[in-house]
């Protein structure tokens, strides 16, 4: 069946080890497009909670530099 | 008093000696306010995800500390006035945060060659597959016993 929905799982609170933390930047690249662009958590299935601390996560780490704000295709 | 986490990049002119003093003159701004040094976590030369003054690549510097809320504004803007300090990010910690840790370098996670960076990551998935693997096995064994 091509439209039936697969059941969205929050991959945090599936594993509680796994800590969202700014500095970890390359954990936040999953939650990222190629462009640098935060995925919304209709399409990941990440929970409220979760997603709001991703968020922040990511902008803490745009804002030091660890994540890019876009990723510019002239720039690199 | 309340628990920071302090996260800055020096100019990449400034190397070993030099990024030491810059890194001393910082402790002293935060003890100079009766805050108190917990940790320094130099996680050395990197590259930049983006140009920050021109500059392609910046030392990062990790601290953390204990400070009074009102002092914190005063810190942020006299690092945003040294010139060889090119960002810093300072974050207020709810809880005492945990110095276990050697460093947080996220690239020396994988430097490292006891840890395994992505193996730690995934010690959750790694569990279920192991999961998957015993229901299959016992499935077999049950097949083993009809025939």
């Amino acid at each position: 069946m091509a439209f039936t929905s697969r059941k969205k799982i929050c991959k945090y609170c599936e594993n509680k080890k796994i800590k969202i933390d700014y500095k970890d930047y390359k954990n936040l690249k999953r939650s990222i497009t190629e462009q640098g662009k935060i995925i919304p958590r209709r399409v990941t299935g990440t929970c409220a909670k979760h997603q709001r601390e991703l968020v922040t996560a990511i902008k803490r780490a745009r804002n030091i530099a660890l994540l890019p704000y876009s990723y510019d295709v002239i720039q690199n | 008093m309340r628990y920071y986490e302090m996260l800055f990049i020096v100019h990449p002119n400034y190397e070993q000696d030099q990024l030491d003093a810059i890194v001393n003159a910082v402790k002293k701004e935060i003890t100079a306010k009766n805050g108190k040094i917990l940790k320094v976590d130099n996680w050395g030369k990197r590259k930049l995800a983006y140009l920050i003054n021109k500059q392609r690549y910046g030392s990062y510097v990790l601290m953390y500390f204990e400070a009074d809320p009102a002092s914190i504004k005063e810190l942020y803007e006299w690092m945003e006035i040294q010139s060889q300090i090119l960002h810093q990010l300072v974050i207020r910690l709810e809880n005492e945060p945990d110095l276990s840790q050697e460093s947080e370098n996220p690239d020396a996670a994988y430097i490292r060659p006891d840890q395994p960076y992505e193996e730690k990551r995934h010690e959750g998935s790694g569990d279920k597959k192991n999961f998957a693997a015993e229901e299959n096995e016992e499935e077999s064994e049950e097949t083993e016993v009809e025939a």
